[in-house]
């Protein structure tokens, strides 16, 4: 097969697969690890996805480190990693996987809406994690001038539920607003999907306003009896 | 509101709700306490139990008295509410049986059989 092309990404198991330099075929396993030839890679790692660049094969953990190497049994490098990312500007492929990034959110969120719903007092999952993971993804961002692959990885972040609580909805769904613009100043062909999706996440987000007021449950009281109070009364 | 009768021989538990501006319930703010109180503990008493979910345990500790509140506030600093509940005797049935002084009759041939 032919030498794929330079700055080139692969994120899931049915993408096509990577040729690199010496002729290896890369792809994405079902349980997303890299493998070289039909074989998985023997780090044990899951990714997010499997980069060719300047004739280097790099992976993205799921920490959002980057390594490389240029044989499939060469071990990663540098050894910690790098928050560096080689690829430059949008790939296809990485636009496809936000879009899957954030279907997978909206179904989260439309989750989390149903969940509240049916228990009504005290929703089983906080909402707070999407609405902290929104404010980072806007940080990350701003900070990196709109990284999609930061994108993605903050998005899954939410999916697993570890971004931390602590922001306000109101300042969120601000946050989120501006994320939108910013991704639509982008003027990508794919960016209307994108845009479109993001709005329903927003939308979503929106439906998760915050309490204002506590109170009783009256309708829903329950009783057990107890013997009669001695005293009358006052 | 119109208030809540409790009968004098029963504890009642309520769940406490946190609610948005329309008055739907939404989830507890991350970290909230909430925290109630009785107008008159040695009337009836009010405990809040902060384990999830929230619940308000009211408890009458008279047989009578009307107009006794319980004010439902957090730490989180939301609007609170005022419940007023009235400590009443049960008058739930728990026996069927005749009145026998309020009876009523009228006329009918004697039988014809003598006896048992």
């Amino acid at each position: 097969m032919p030498e794929s092309p330079n700055n080139i990404s692969i994120s899931q198991p049915g993408d096509p697969p990577i040729t690199d330099s010496l002729g290896n075929v890369w792809r994405v396993s079902q349980s997303r690890r890299p493998t070289a030839n039909g074989e998985v890679d023997s780090d044990d790692a899951e990714i997010m996805q499997v980069a060719f660049v300047n004739q280097m094969i790099w992976r993205q953990t799921n920490d959002l480190k980057w390594w490389s190497k240029r044989h499939p049994g060469d071990p990663w490098w540098p050894p910690g990693g790098t928050e560096v990312s080689p690829l430059n500007g949008q790939t296809n492929q990485a636009i496809g996987a936000l879009e899957r990034a954030i279907e997978r959110v909206l179904f989260r969120v439309a989750a989390l809406q149903e969940d509240f719903d049916a228990y009504k007092t005290q929703p089983p999952a906080s909402i707070a994690p999407v609405l902290s993971a929104i404010a980072r993804l806007q940080a990350d961002l701003d900070a990196r001038g709109g990284n999609q692959r930061v994108l993605i990885a903050l998005l899954d972040q939410i999916l697993a539920g570890q971004a931390a609580a602590g922001n306000t909805a109101n300042a969120n769904q601000a946050i989120l607003v501006r994320l939108l613009a910013q991704i639509q100043a982008a003027q990508s062909s794919n960016y209307a999907t994108v845009l479109a999706r993001l709005n329903a996440l927003l939308a979503a987000v929106n439906k998760m306003t915050l309490p204002t007021a506590i109170g009783l449950d009256i309708a829903h009281g329950t009783h057990v009896p107890q013997p009669i109070p001695s005293r009358e009364g006052p | 509101m119109a208030n809540f009768e409790i009968p004098n021989d029963s504890v009642w538990t309520f769940p406490i709700v946190t609610l948005n501006a329309a008055g739907s319930f939404e989830a507890v703010p991350a970290g909230d306490t909430p925290t109630v109180t009785s107008s008159n503990a040695a009337s009836m008493t009010a405990v809040a139990s902060t384990a999830a979910p929230w619940t308000c345990t009211v408890t009458p500790m008279v047989q009578l008295s009307p107009g006794l509140t319980v004010t439902v506030a957090d730490s989180a600093g939301l609007v609170s509410n005022v419940y007023t509940f009235d400590i009443v005797a049960d008058v739930t049935p728990t026996n069927v049986g005749l009145d026998l002084a309020d009876g009523t009759s009228v006329a009918q041939p004697v039988p014809a059989a003598p006896g048992p």
